[in-house]
C-alpha cells in the first residue's frame, strides 16, 4: 500500500503547497503580532507602541529618505510620523499596520517636502559619509557590497535631482509597491497624472543616470 | 522600418508607458515596433525596466537615531490640546459618560411616559389628555359651523387641555366656542385641579361628543356636589362668554369683563405640565446632550 503510485502522486501534489502556506502563516503571524501590539498601545501601553516603532522604523526611514532629499529632514519626518501614529491610534481601521504606518510616513514626508520648498536645503549633503553604508552580514561579498553602495549613491542622487512629485510617485510605486489608485488617493491627483509622473520621472532618472546605467542593467530579469 | 538616426523623433513617453505595462492597443503596437526596430529605443526600454528593480533593491542610508517614544513624549502626545481637552474625559473607553447618558435618557423617557400615563389614567390629568384631541376635533367642527373663537377663550380652554404642545391654541380657541368643546374644556380645567364632579356637570350641561367620554371616566361623579354645581355654572358662563376660568388662570392681568366673577379657584391649581413630565424632559435632554458629547469626544479627541 505504502509504495502505491497513487500515494506518491498524492505526496508530490502536496509538496509545492507547503511553502506558500508557510509564507502565508508567517505573514499572518506578523499581522497578528502587529494587531496585538496596536491594541495594547491603544490601551495605553507605550512599550507596545515602541515595539511597533522598533519593527518598522528602518523601513519607514528607508522610505522617507528616498522622498525627502535631506537626511535630517527625513529623520524629522519619520519622527513626526510616529508621533502622528501615536496620536491617532484610534484612527486605525484594520488592515495592515505596516501599510497604515507607511501612509502616515508618506504624508509626513510630503508635508516635510512642502516645508522644504519654503526653506530650501542642500539635497543629500552627506552623500559621502558613512551613513550610506548598508549593513553588511558576516558572509557579505565586499565587491557586491561596494557595487551596492555605489548604486545606492548614484540612484539617490538622481532621485534627488528629479521633481518632488515625480520622486514621490516613483518611490511609492517602485519602492513601496502602492498601485496607481492608492497613489492617486494619497497624493490627491488623478490616475492619469500619477501614471504620467511615474513615466516622466523614470525617463528623467534614466537621463541623470546615463553614465551609470551599466550598474543597473544586470538587475533586469 | 525606422532608421536608428530617427530615434530623436521617437516618443520616449510611449516607451516609458510600454516599459511600465501601461500601453495598450495601437500604442502597444507602436511601442513594440519601436523596441523591435530601433536599437536606441530598445536600450531605453531595457533601462526603464531595470530602474524599478534597482530602486527597490537599492540600499538606503541607515537611520540616524532611534525613533522610539520616551514616556515624556508619549505623555505630551496623549494630552489633548485646546478645546479637545474639554472633551477628553468623555472619550476614554472606561468613561462613565456613555452609561450615564443612556441612563439619563432612559430615566427621562420613563418620566415622560409616566407623566403622560398618569394624565391618562388618573383624574388629575386624565381629562386633559383624553379630551384634548376630542376638543380639538369638536372645535374644528364648531369652526366649520361658523363659530368664531378668540384668544381669551383659547387660553381658557388651554388651561383645561394641559397640553399646549399637543394641540395648537387655535384649535383650543375654536373648541371653547362650541358648547360641547366648552364643556369638555371647562371639565378638563376643573378636573385637572381635582374635583371630578365637574366632568359630570359639564357633560350634562352640554350634551356633546365630549360628554360620553367624560361620563365614561373611571371615577364616578357626584351630582350633588357643591363644586359641581358651581363649576357647572361657570361652564355655562364660559360657554356663553369667551372669558372662562382658564383665563383667570393663565392671564390674570388681563381683565375679563364678561367672565363670571364667581369663578372659583380650582383652575388656578392646574398650571402647565406636571413636574414629572418636566423632570423627564430635562433628564432626556441631559442624556441626549451627554451622549452627543460622548460620540463627538470619541471621534475627535
Amino acid at each position: 500500500m505504502l509504495d502505491s503510485p497513487r500515494l506518491t502522486i498524492a505526496i508530490r501534489g502536496v509538496e509545492p503547497v507547503v511553502e506558500p502556506v508557510r509564507q502565508v502563516d508567517a505573514v499572518d503571524q506578523a499581522h497578528r503580532r502587529d494587531l496585538i501590539l496596536l491594541e495594547q498601545a491603544r490601551d495605553g501601553s507605550l512599550d507596545a507602541f515602541n515595539g511597533l516603532v522598533e519593527l518598522y522604523q528602518d523601513h519607514l526611514f528607508a522610505l522617507v529618505v528616498r522622498m525627502v532629499p535631506d537626511r535630517d529632514q527625513a529623520s524629522d519626518a519619520v519622527q513626526e510620523a510616529f508621533f502622528s501614529a501615536y496620536r491617532n491610534l484610534r484612527s486605525f481601521r484594520g488592515g495592515s499596520v505596516r501599510s497604515w504606518l507607511s501612509r502616515i510616513a508618506i504624508n509626513a514626508a510630503m508635508d516635510q517636502q512642502r516645508l522644504r520648498k519654503r526653506r530650501p536645503a542642500q539635497p543629500y549633503p552627506e552623500l559621502e559619509d558613512d551613513s550610506w553604508q548598508p549593513p553588511a552580514g558576516p558572509d557579505a561579498d565586499p565587491e557586491r557590497t561596494a557595487i551596492g553602495l555605489e548604486r545606492g549613491r548614484v540612484l539617490h542622487a538622481a532621485l534627488a535631482a528629479i521633481t518632488p512629485d515625480q520622486r514621490h510617485a516613483i518611490v511609492m510605486f517602485d519602492v513601496e509597491g502602492f498601485d496607481y489608485q492608492e497613489i492617486a488617493e494619497l497624493t490627491g491627483v488623478s490616475l492619469g497624472t500619477v501614471k504620467s509622473r511615474i513615466h516622466r520621472g523614470r525617463l528623467a532618472l534614466r537621463d541623470r543616470l546615463a553614465g551609470s546605467m551599466s550598474l543597473f542593467r544586470g538587475d533586469e530579469g | 522600418m525606422p532608421a536608428p538616426s530617427l530615434h530623436a523623433a521617437h516618443d520616449p513617453l510611449l516607451l516609458a508607458a510600454h516599459a511600465a505595462g501601461d500601453a495598450s492597443g495601437a500604442e502597444l503596437e507602436r511601442a513594440s515596433a519601436l523596441v523591435a526596430t530601433c536599437p536606441e529605443c530598445a536600450r531605453l526600454h531595457r533601462d526603464l525596466r531595470a530602474l524599478p528593480l534597482a530602486l527597490a533593491s537599492a540600499p538606503a542610508p541607515s537611520r540616524p537615531r532611534d525613533f522610539r517614544l520616551t514616556p515624556e513624549q508619549a505623555g505630551a502626545l496623549r494630552r489633548p490640546a485646546g478645546w479637545r481637552r474639554l472633551l477628553a474625559p468623555l472619550s476614554g473607553a472606561r468613561s462613565a459618560a456613555g452609561p450615564l447618558a443612556a441612563s439619563l435618557a432612559a430615566l427621562g423617557l420613563a418620566g415622560l411616559l409616566l407623566g403622560s400615563g398618569l394624565n391618562v389614567g388618573f383624574p388629575g390629568g386624565s381629562a386633559t389628555s383624553a379630551l384634548a384631541p376630542q376638543a380639538a376635533s369638536s372645535g374644528e367642527t364648531a369652526a366649520n359651523g361658523g363659530a368664531t373663537g378668540n384668544f381669551d377663550t383659547a387660553t381658557g380652554a388651554n388651561s383645561g387641555a394641559g397640553g399646549p404642545a399637543v394641540v395648537p391654541s387655535e384649535q383650543w380657541a375654536m373648541a371653547s366656542t362650541a358648547p360641547s368643546a366648552a364643556a369638555s374644556a371647562a371639565a378638563s380645567a376643573a378636573a385637572s385641579s381635582g374635583p371630578i364632579a365637574v366632568v359630570s356637570s359639564a357633560a350634562s350641561a352640554a350634551p356633546s361628543a365630549a360628554a360620553p367620554m367624560a361620563t365614561g371616566a373611571p371615577i364616578a361623579p357626584s351630582p350633588g356636589d357643591k363644586t359641581s354645581t358651581t363649576t357647572g355654572g361657570s361652564t355655562a358662563d364660559a360657554t356663553s362668554a369667551p372669558a372662562s376660568s382658564g383665563e383667570a388662570n393663565f392671564a390674570p392681568a388681563r381683565p375679563a369683563p364678561s367672565a363670571a366673577p364667581a369663578v372659583p379657584a380650582p383652575s388656578q391649581a392646574s398650571s402647565g405640565p406636571s413636574p414629572l413630565v418636566l423632570l423627564g424632559f430635562a433628564l432626556l435632554m441631559a442624556g441626549l446632550v451627554l451622549g452627543i458629547l460622548r460620540i463627538a469626544a470619541r471621534r475627535l479627541v
